[in-house]
């Protein structure tokens, strides 16, 4: 169900919080919730909620490292985001189009 | 792959209280006056045909719904925000979708429509502006 994997895209980002984290993501590269929670002023349990959600919306994918889970960006879900919101713009385009057409008769 | 420099770019919008523009904004002239356009905003039958579902009106007043239904059994409803006759109707999506296999959670948005008198007509101008949407649109505005 597409628009389902695109709705907890949007409410993913949708949080301040979680958009920092993916900005430090982008910045440092794959981080363990420990370094993710020394630059944004969070406890690192909070961290861990905010990439579990994250990673629920396929923003994010961890990978066991030692003892430790690093977590790294994977940004695909967020084209698919781009193309809902162009085809919420193709829709529109076909209603107004419609509505004219309905105005003209 | 998300381009680092891009991210860095655009981190102070990712950071900051979202400003919201709109990720839909279209527009058409039709050769009626607004007030027969209004007519076909509101108006059951017409909403119906233009809008690509039919359309089962309550009231056109704020807090009033407008419940569409298209071909394929899929029903949305939207929350009625705004009504100006013959200048604005704005609408809230519900966030999610009825389905044949049940509810489906989408990006909730609103859409204003408002229609602006000119010389040859009238102009009907369509934005869609989205509580989370601007999020995804300025985090990743940079990839487009």
């Amino acid at each position: 169900m597409k628009d389902e994997k695109i709705g907890a895209v949007f409410s993913a980002l949708g949080d301040e919080t979680r958009r920092k984290v993916v900005t430090v993501l982008t910045e440092n590269g794959a981080m363990t919730a420990t370094e993710i929670a020394e630059h944004i002023p969070v406890t690192r349990q909070a961290i861990t909620k905010h990439l579990s959600t994250l990673g629920d919306a396929g923003l994010v994918a961890g990978e066991r490292d030692g003892r430790e889970v690093r977590f790294h960006l994977t940004p695909e879900p967020m084209s698919e985001a781009v193309a809902w919101m162009a085809e919420a713009g193709s829709e529109w385009d076909a209603r107004l189009k419609r509505l004219k057409r309905h105005l003209t008769k | 792959m998300l381009a680092r420099q891009s991210w860095t770019r655009n981190q102070a919008v990712a950071y900051n209280v979202p400003v919201k523009p709109p990720f839909v904004e279209k527009s058409v002239v039709v050769d009626v006056g607004s007030d027969v356009a209004w007519q076909a905003l509101v108006e059951p039958d017409g909403l119906s045909e233009w809008f690509g579902a039919t359309a089962r009106v309550e009231r056109i007043e704020p807090g009033s719904h407008i419940e569409f239904s298209w071909e394929d059994g899929a029903v949305r409803g939207v929350t009625i925000e705004e009504v100006v006759p013959g200048r604005r109707l704005a609408f809230r999506w519900m966030p999610f979708v009825r389905t044949t296999r049940g509810p489906v959670r989408v990006p909730g948005s609103r859409v204003e429509i408002d229609l602006e008198e000119e010389r040859d007509g009238t102009r009907i101008t369509v934005r869609e502006t989205g509580t989370d949407v601007p999020a995804v649109h300025e985090t990743i505005g940079v990839t487009r």
